[in-house]
């Protein structure tokens, strides 16, 4: 479930009005202790990640029928899969697939909501009217029953998921990028810049974007927590990433059928899946307090 | 105010409309052949069954055609048939969509009557264990997957302290204290991951609220603390609260679907998930569809209690 | 046929000796002729008193899935539909538990011409749809019309070829004219696709796919899709004073840990295709039985000839040995299958042959070599297509894929859900594929319809052997078993040696059931076994 910014309607403009200098001082520590806590977590799986074909103990796809469903030992620090396959080694290749299609979606994501929602700020009119309504449209189908539907045309993978989560959250970015446009749209300085004779394209690039990228950073930081709770859902129903390649969701999936043989297998992705949206999330709240000029 | 009710009336059926193209047109223009996908589960046709069957569910005609057509069924309510067996889908949908409205509708209510005293208290105590208890509580459980709570949740009271049953649907009419036991577990899993995101919506709408100037002027007044508190801040901070969780109605529905595969609940999720690995195309595109109404529905009415709610709405200034 | 050993290793008390091998040597003298019953029930009953059987009850069964539609003629051989439709509807003949031959169902008598191409059945009189119609030949050639009906689009109707006429020439007997003999057609219309339908109810407009009305021993009460599926006793049914059960009611789980559990709790009476992992924990327990077929669900991986290099038999002949079967079983299947020796015929069918051996058995060096014979000695890239709906599809692909990493067969997995897998398999779009092998009918000619180029699968792999497709024309007119018997053989042997496919392993496939459900038996092939419905009964 992604957290949205929206303006809080019914709330007046507020000033800082702390009780005690101590408790603000308490949250401003707090703030950076989040984005530390969340953003060294996430470096870790990031390394871990990238470093995979490095460090991993073993092969993650070949099976070795001979030690299925053993538990852990030193060879195999977290046990073995219904296949023989190291956890460990499963778990990390796994990392890259997740964090992969989590931030390559809401990469993608951002880059369409940037270039919609700036060509319907900016130019108004018949785009902002086509762009606008694709976008509410997007937004009224629930994001899960929407990925389904289109793996249902494109089929499953690495990436038709890609594809269909930045779809599915570039709306909310559109919507971002399109008030922050607007808004900078009706300064001063723009008007003064078309007087001069500024193209748009160099208004754009160099006045809007820079003002539009903090709330888009704060939107896609709580994002991404989202993408990899919607990716490892739909790999956990099959609709996602296929097997034999690792992910998260899909491990958790098959240790289930084997719960009443294996308990432990269940634990060890379901722990690293929830450790890791944890660290998003932390992160985009800790974003979102650092860049957010309200709070 | 009927102005606004009225515009906003318009602007939905509209959305409910371009929902539907959006959906019959993806769908459509699909890569890989529908029929074949659809039928294929013996792999033993010749390749002049599939074009009799193509013919027959309609599919050669041209686009547009079909499109029209689809829409003239929609008008009268007809949804279509399934590719695979035939079945019309606006009856099973009119089995399977109350049972999973049922789930949101209880989930709600856990999550608001769970998260909205667990908002106020964490601002009374903020920046205090009890705040920080919650807030990190609220946390954990929005990321936990839902599958692994639902899981985890299913394993616990289920199967090893047997507490609740864990299978075999009855409906509510058929045996009711079955029927609510059978709830109870999957309504919980989503209520508190529905709770944790209204906590933190509390809190910060009423943190919010407070340090506005009207709260201020209350307390200056030298008003009790406790009447500050639920008349004036929670009564306005409610007014945000509502909106954002009549938007998160969306996510619900989405959360029911993993959570109906994991409790085996037999709403729509499964209708959707079988189409889904079928290749059955007018099943999901008539869930996406209903869904996408009844979501667009629960907008309009939030909008509405939000105006009637907010006097700068209701008075005409929007 | 059942295994029967596999009946008698059920239950952990000792088997008095006694007991023991006075069955043991009644099993061992009748392998391939006396109908064996996998349960303890069955061949005690036979010595024992006949005990009588108690009306009443209804039968809860965990389906393995929810059966997607219930028309028996435009489902292909689907385990649910099947047995859903084998116990609503009833067909001309049904098989023998053990499937070496029919027994007449609605057809009483049947006459077969000189020339072997006309069939002549008389039907049972006073037969009664569930409605209280009386069936008439009618509906029978309404039946198959339709069936080979191209609009149709029956998966099964090709196995019968092109031609067929069914006439209803008086209001006792349908005749069927064949364009050529053969002589699996009797076994072919045992199945549950070529069920006896109501024209009246087709005609009034009634979609087969959504509602049934049959003439079998059980009437179709209403279907909850994902919950239940309810059937009712027909008091009208033509054998009198059967069926025992008041009724059926199948329960949909989404898992097999939950039907296996709800089988445990006795939530359900009987569930089939039980999860490997659970066999052993349900055959420990003695009050439960197992029913087993461990010789009919064939795992193969199967090649492409018009693709490089595997029109090149020595190709086909060495990646047959790079695969380890004890591996593939104890990946697909956790241990409980067993290794194909011969070809794909269950051991109690009479064209069974122990002559008949697998020559290209698991050899790493042996396939190494043959690669290096047929021109690649460094190996080859290539593509593996299977399905990821299945766990043991999934599972025997990554250990074929295993085994020719080994001798230096570079294999990229292609895993695609199964209608997809299908798709592809259909259209030709795959190297090599990884599937299951079941007979859709109960005779050995179903090997005509995998290894005759003429037929579908005969297409989608493209073989071209004049010689074998000889053998299985002929075997398919004659009318000699013996004949028919020397004439499989020689096809099967071929198979060994040209290896289209490879046969892997047979699964054992079981269905369980608490002991109080008296006279079930498990037919061996697909799901059959609910042909005998009418005679099952509850012991409580």
């Amino acid at each position: 479930m992604a957290q949205r910014l929206e303006k809080i309607p019914g709330g007046a403009p507020t000033q800082a009005m702390p009780e005690d200098a101590t408790a603000l001082a308490r949250r401003g520590r707090w703030r950076s202790r989040r984005v530390l806590g969340g953003g060294g977590t996430l470096l870790f799986f990031l390394l871990a990640a990238i470093l995979a074909p490095v460090l991993a103990p073993h092969d993650p796809l070949l099976p070795d029928p001979a030690h299925a469903l053993a538990g852990p030992s030193a060879a195999y620090l977290l046990g073995n899969d219904e296949f023989g396959r190291d956890v460990l080694t499963r778990l990390m290749y796994g990392a890259r697939i997740s964090l992969l299609v989590s931030t390559a979606s809401i990469a993608l994501g951002v880059a369409i909501g940037i270039g919609a929602g700036l060509v319907a700020g900016y130019y108004g009119a018949l785009p902002d009217l086509l762009v606008m309504r694709c976008a509410d449209v997007i937004l009224a189908i629930p994001p899960v029953l929407l990925a389904i539907a289109v793996v249902a045309i494109l089929g499953p993978g690495v990436l038709n998921l890609i594809l269909t989560i930045a779809v599915i959250y570039a709306p909310r970015f559109t919507r971002v990028a399109y008030a922050s446009t607007r808004a900078v749209r009706g300064r001063e300085y723009v008007a003064a810049a078309l007087a001069l004779g500024a193209s748009d394209r160099r208004i754009l690039a160099r006045t809007i974007l820079p003002a539009i990228i903090a709330p888009l950073l704060v939107q896609a930081a709580l994002a991404l927590g989202a993408a990899m709770l919607l990716e490892s859902g739909l790999s956990f129903i099959g609709l996602g990433i296929q097997a034999p390649t690792p992910s998260w969701g899909l491990m958790v999936s098959s240790a289930r059928e084997l719960m009443a043989q294996d308990p432990l297998l269940v634990i060890w992705p379901s722990t690293v899946l929830a450790v890791a949206v944890l660290a998003f999330n932390v992160l985009g709240d800790g974003v979102r307090d650092l860049l957010d000029p309200r709070h | 105010m009927r102005i606004y009710a009225l515009q906003r009336l318009v602007l939905s059926f509209f959305l409910a409309l371009g929902a539907a193209l959006i959906v019959f047109f993806s769908l459509h223009l699909a890569p890989g052949d529908a029929v074949l996908a659809a039928l294929g589960d013996a792999g033993m046709m010749t390749r002049e069954q599939v074009q009799v069957k193509r013919h027959e569910l309609g599919l050669d005609r041209s686009l547009l055609v079909q499109c029209g057509d689809w829409l003239a069924h929609l008008a009268r309510g007809d949804l279509g048939v399934s590719f695979v067996n035939g079945r019309p889908i606006a009856r099973d949908l009119a089995a399977t969509f109350p049972r999973s409205i049922e789930l949101v509708v209880a989930a709600l209510l856990i999550g608001v009557l769970l998260g909205i005293p667990a908002g106020v208290y964490s601002t009374t105590h903020q920046d205090r264990w009890l705040d920080y208890l919650l807030t990190a509580l609220s946390l954990a459980a929005v990321s936990v997957p839902s599958f692994v709570s639902g899981m985890l949740v299913l394993l616990l009271f289920g199967l090893t302290l047997r507490w609740l049953p864990v299978s075999g649907y009855i409906s509510f009419a058929d045996d009711p204290g079955q029927h609510l036991q059978l709830l109870i577990l999957p309504a919980t899993t989503l209520g508190l991951i529905m709770a944790a995101t209204v906590t933190r919506m509390t809190r910060t709408a009423m943190l919010e609220v407070r340090r506005s100037d009207f709260v201020r002027t209350a307390r200056a007044k030298g008003l009790p603390e406790r009447l500050v508190l639920f008349y004036h801040t929670l009564k306005n901070a409610l007014l945000p609260v509502v909106t954002l969780t009549g938007v998160e109605v969306g996510s619900l529905l989405g959360g029911t679907v993993i959570i109906e595969y994991v409790f085996t609940w037999p709403g729509m999720s499964t209708l959707l998930i079988t189409a889904a690995q079928r290749r059955d195309y007018p099943v999901v595109q008539g869930v996406v569809l209903v869904t996408a109404f009844f979501f667009v529905l629960v907008s309009l009415m939030v909008d509405l209690l939000n105006a009637s709610l907010d006097p700068r709405i209701r008075d005409g200034s929007q | 046929m059942r295994n029967a050993l596999g009946g008698l290793q059920r239950p952990t008390k000792a088997i008095p000796r006694r007991t023991f091998f006075t069955h043991a040597g009644r099993l061992a003298g009748g392998l391939a002729i006396i109908p064996l019953f996998a349960s303890r029930g069955g061949a005690l009953q036979a010595s024992a008193a006949a005990v009588q059987p108690k009306r009443g009850g209804i039968l809860k069964f965990a389906l393995n899935t929810d059966p997607p539609k219930l028309d028996p003629a435009s489902s292909g051989p689907t385990g649910a539909i099947d047995s859903v439709c084998s116990m609503v509807y009833s067909r001309l003949v049904n098989y023998k538990p053990d499937v070496s031959g029919v027994t007449p169902d609605l057809a009483e008598k049947w006459d077969v011409s000189p020339d072997g191409k006309t069939y002549t059945f008389t039907l049972r009189r006073g037969v009664l749809w569930h409605d209280g119609k009386m069936l008439t030949p009618d509906d029978v050639k309404f039946s198959f019309d339709r069936l080979f009906d191209p609009k149709t689009a029956a998966p099964f109707a090709p196995s019968f070829g092109k031609g067929v006429q069914v006439e209803a020439p008086n209001a006792a007997t349908v005749r069927f004219t064949l364009p050529s003999p053969n002589a699996a057609f009797l076994p072919m219309l045992a199945v549950p696709q070529c069920s006896i339908v109501s024209k009246a109810f087709v005609q009034a407009g009634n979609n087969l796919a959504d509602a049934m009305l049959g003439t079998g021993p059980f009437v179709f009460r209403d279907h909850q899709p994902a919950v239940q599926l309810r059937l009712t006793r027909n008091p009208k049914y033509y054998m009198e004073g059967k069926p025992y059960l008041d009724g059926i009611t199948f329960t949909f789980f989404r898992d097999n840990e939950a039907r296996v559990a709800a089988l445990k709790t006795k939530a359900v009476d009987i569930m089939d295709f039980v999860p490997f992992p659970d066999l052993a924990g349900l055959e420990a327990n003695p009050e439960m039985r197992v029913y087993f077929d461990k010789e009919t669900n064939f795992f193969d991986f199967r090649m492409h000839q018009d693709r490089e290099p595997f029109g090149n038999v020595k190709v086909r002949q060495a990646l047959s040995c790079a695969v380890d079967r004890q591996a593939a079983i104890k990946a697909a299947l956790v241990g409980r299958g067993t290794v194909v020796t011969g070809g794909p015929l269950w051991k109690a069918s009479w064209a069974y042959s122990p002559d008949v051996r697998q020559n290209y058995t698991y050899d790493p060096d042996r396939a190494k070599k043959l690669l290096a014979d047929a021109g690649y000695p460094n190996g080859f890239k290539t593509t593996i297509l299977s399905n990821t709906s299945f766990a043991m599809h999934q599972n025997t692909a990554v250990t074929v894929q295993a085994g020719f990493k080994a001798v230096g067969v570079d294999a990229e997995l292609k895993l695609y859900d199964f209608p997809t897998y299908n798709q592809k398999f259909v259209t030709g779009d795959f190297d090599i594929g990884v599937g299951t092998v079941i007979p859709s009918y109960g005779d050995p000619d179903f090997l005509w319809s995998y290894f005759n180029s003429k037929s579908l699968w005969g297409q989608n792999l493209k073989l071209h052997d004049n010689e074998m497709d000889g053998w299985l024309d002929q075997a398919r007119a004659s009318t000699s078993q013996a004949a028919r018997k020397n004439l499989y053989i020689n096809v099967q042997k071929k198979l060994m040696e040209t290896v289209p496919i490879v046969f892997l392993m047979t699964r054992d496939y079981a269905d369980a059931a608490w002991a109080y459900l008296k006279d079930y038996i498990h037919i061996p092939g697909y799901s059959w076994s609910g042909e005998r419905a009418q005679e099952w009964w509850l012991d409580k």
